[in-house]
C-alpha cells in the first residue's frame, strides 16, 4: 500500500477531501495502525497549536483606543479634495509663470529701450532697413577713395547687411541716437540722390576724379561709383569706366602716379 | 490494535476555513471599509481594526517572540493604515496588505534586534530541560519550540495555524505556489513536533496540562 503523505492526512482532518476520497481514506485508516497513529500525531500537533492559539488571546480594547484616537487630528479626504488648485500639486506652473513675468518687467526696467511689442520692433526694423543705404554711403563717404575697390566691396557688403543685423545693431542703439541717425541719414539720402542726379545728367560718363597719388579706381557700377564719388579724396584718382555689360563687374586697377 | 484506537467517525474537523466565496465577500467587505475609512467614515476604521487586529497580532507575537514589541508594532501597523486618508491609494485586498505591512515591520524588527534575538535564542536553548518542564504553561513551551523554527517555517505555521489563513491566502501573500506552503507547513509542523518531543513534551501532554485554559474554540 502506497504511504499516505502528511497532505492527505492534513486534508482529512481538514474536512477537504470529497466524500469518496473520505470513505476511501477513513477505509485504510481502519486497517491500518501506522496510519492511525500518523493521524492522531497531527491531530494532536494541531490541536497543541490551536490551544496556543486560544491561550494566547489578549484584551486589546487599550491599544483599540489609542488607535482610534489619533483619527481625527487627520483631516478627511473631503478636505483634501477641495483643496485649491495651487495646493494640489498645480504650484509649478503658477510659480514659473510669476517668475517669467517678474523677469520680463525686471529687464524691461533694466534695458528700457528694448522693442516692447511686434509691431514697434517691426518698425524698428523698418527704420533700420531705410538707414541701410544711407549708412553704407555714409561709411563710404568716410572711406577714402584711394582705398580702391576694399572699400566699394565694404559698401556693398553693408548694403547686404541683413535685417537681423539691422535690429541687433538697433537694439543697441538708443532712441535718441536712432532719432539723430536717421536725420544724418535723411540728410545723407538727400546729398546722395542729389549727386545721382547730376550724374546722371553727366550722361552716365565716365567720371575721373584724380588724386594726388594718381590711383586709378574703377568701381564695378556707376551707381556704387556715384557713392563712392560724393567725397572725393585728394590722395587718389578715381577712374570709374563705363559698364560694359548687363552684369555689373569690378575692374580695378590701381597704378601709381 | 497496538492500544492507539481512534474512532475514526469521531475525528473533528480540526481547522475552520472560509469558503472561497466568503473569503470574496470578505475582501469586498475590506475594501469597501477601507475606501468608506478614506471618505472620511472613521466608525469604518474601527470595524476593519476589529476584523483584522487580533490575527495580525497573533502573527506579531509568535514572528517576534514578545507581547509588548507585537503590541508596539500593531501600533505601528495601525498607524500606516490611518495615514492611508492623507495618501490615499487604491487597495482591492486590504487583508494582503495588511499582512504584507505587518510581515514587513516583523522582519524589520527582527533584523535590527538579530543580535539580541540571537541571544535570547542562545539562552533559551542553553535553558535547562527542567527548567522548561518546570513550565507547565502550553504558551511558553509552543513559544520556545516555535523560536527554533526557521523563520520560513515559522511564518507559514503562524499563517496557517494562528492567523487562520488558508493555503491559497498564504501563497498569494508569500509569492508562492499552494502545494509548496502546503509542504512548507506540513514539514514545520514536524519538526515542531520533533522539537516538543526533544523538550520532553507531546502534543498530547501540553494539551492536557493547557485544559484549563483551552477551550477547544477552535476544532
Amino acid at each position: 500500500m502506497n504511504r499516505v503523505d502528511d497532505i492527505t492526512i492534513e486534508r482529512y482532518l481538514d474536512g477537504r477531501m470529497d466524500p469518496a476520497e473520505q470513505a476511501a481514506f477513513k477505509a485504510q485508516l481502519a486497517t491500518d495502525a501506522s496510519l492511525r497513529r500518523r493521524v492522531a500525531s497531527e491531530e494532536s500537533m494541531i490541536r497543541a497549536l490551536r490551544a496556543d492559539r486560544s491561550a494566547a488571546r489578549r484584551d486589546h480594547a487599550e491599544l483599540r483606543s489609542r488607535v482610534l484616537a489619533s483619527i481625527p487630528v487627520i483631516a478627511p479626504a473631503g478636505a483634501v479634495k477641495t483643496r485649491p488648485a495651487v495646493r494640489r500639486g498645480l504650484y509649478w506652473p503658477f510659480i514659473a509663470t510669476v517668475a517669467i513675468v517678474a523677469g520680463w518687467i525686471a529687464i524691461d526696467i533694466a534695458v528700457p529701450d528694448l522693442p516692447r511689442s511686434s509691431s514697434s520692433s517691426s518698425t524698428t526694423q523698418t527704420a533700420q532697413r531705410d538707414a541701410v543705404t544711407p549708412q553704407a554711403a555714409a561709411s563710404v563717404q568716410g572711406i577714402s577713395a584711394g582705398q580702391g575697390s576694399a572699400s566699394a566691396q565694404r559698401a556693398d557688403s553693408g548694403q547686404r547687411e541683413t535685417s537681423a543685423q539691422h535690429v541687433a545693431s538697433g537694439e543697441r542703439e538708443t532712441s535718441a541716437q536712432r532719432v539723430a541717425s536717421g536725420e544724418r541719414e535723411t540728410s545723407a539720402q538727400r546729398a546722395t540722390s542729389a549727386r545721382r542726379e547730376t550724374s546722371a545728367r553727366s550722361g552716365a560718363s565716365s567720371i575721373r576724379a584724380t588724386s594726388t597719388h594718381g590711383v586709378n579706381v574703377a568701381p564695378r557700377a556707376a551707381s556704387t561709383a556715384s557713392s563712392i564719388d560724393a567725397e572725393p579724396s585728394p590722395p587718389l584718382r578715381r577712374e570709374i569706366p563705363k559698364r560694359t555689360d548687363s552684369v555689373a563687374r569690378t575692374n580695378v586697377s590701381i597704378t601709381p602716379k | 490494535m497496538d492500544g492507539f484506537a481512534i474512532d475514526v467517525s469521531s475525528i473533528p474537523m480540526l481547522t475552520r476555513r472560509t469558503s472561497t466565496a466568503q473569503a470574496e465577500s470578505d475582501r469586498d467587505g475590506d475594501a469597501t471599509l477601507l475606501r468608506r475609512y478614506i471618505d472620511g467614515d472613521d466608525a469604518s476604521f474601527a470595524e476593519l481594526f476589529d476584523r483584522h487586529h487580533h490575527r495580525l497580532y497573533l502573527y506579531c507575537l509568535k514572528i517576534v517572540g514578545d507581547d509588548q514589541q507585537a503590541e508596539d508594532l500593531m501600533q505601528e501597523v495601525w498607524e500606516r493604515v490611518i495615514k492611508l486618508r492623507l495618501k490615499p491609494q487604491r487597495i482591492d485586498n486590504p487583508a494582503g496588505y495588511l499582512v504584507t505591512v505587518t510581515r514587513n515591520l516583523c522582519f524589520n524588527h527582527v533584523k535590527q534586534h538579530r543580535r539580541r534575538t540571537f541571544l535570547n535564542t542562545f539562552l533559551d536553548r542553553s535553558e535547562t530541560a527542567d527548567a522548561v518542564h518546570d513550565r507547565s504553561d502550553l504558551s511558553e513551551h509552543m513559544r520556545h519550540a516555535l523560536s527554533q523554527l526557521s523563520i520560513e517555517y515559522r511564518e507559514v505555521l503562524v499563517l496557517q495555524m494562528y492567523c487562520d489563513y488558508d493555503y491559497d491566502e498564504i501563497a498569494s501573500m508569500l509569492g508562492m505556489n499552494v502545494t509548496a506552503i502546503r509542504m512548507r507547513a506540513s514539514r514545520a509542523r514536524a519538526q515542531l513536533r520533533t522539537i516538543l518531543e526533544s523538550m520532553g513534551r507531546s502534543a498530547d501532554a501540553l494539551i492536557a496540562r493547557s485544559l484549563p485554559h483551552f477551550d477547544g474554540e477552535s476544532l
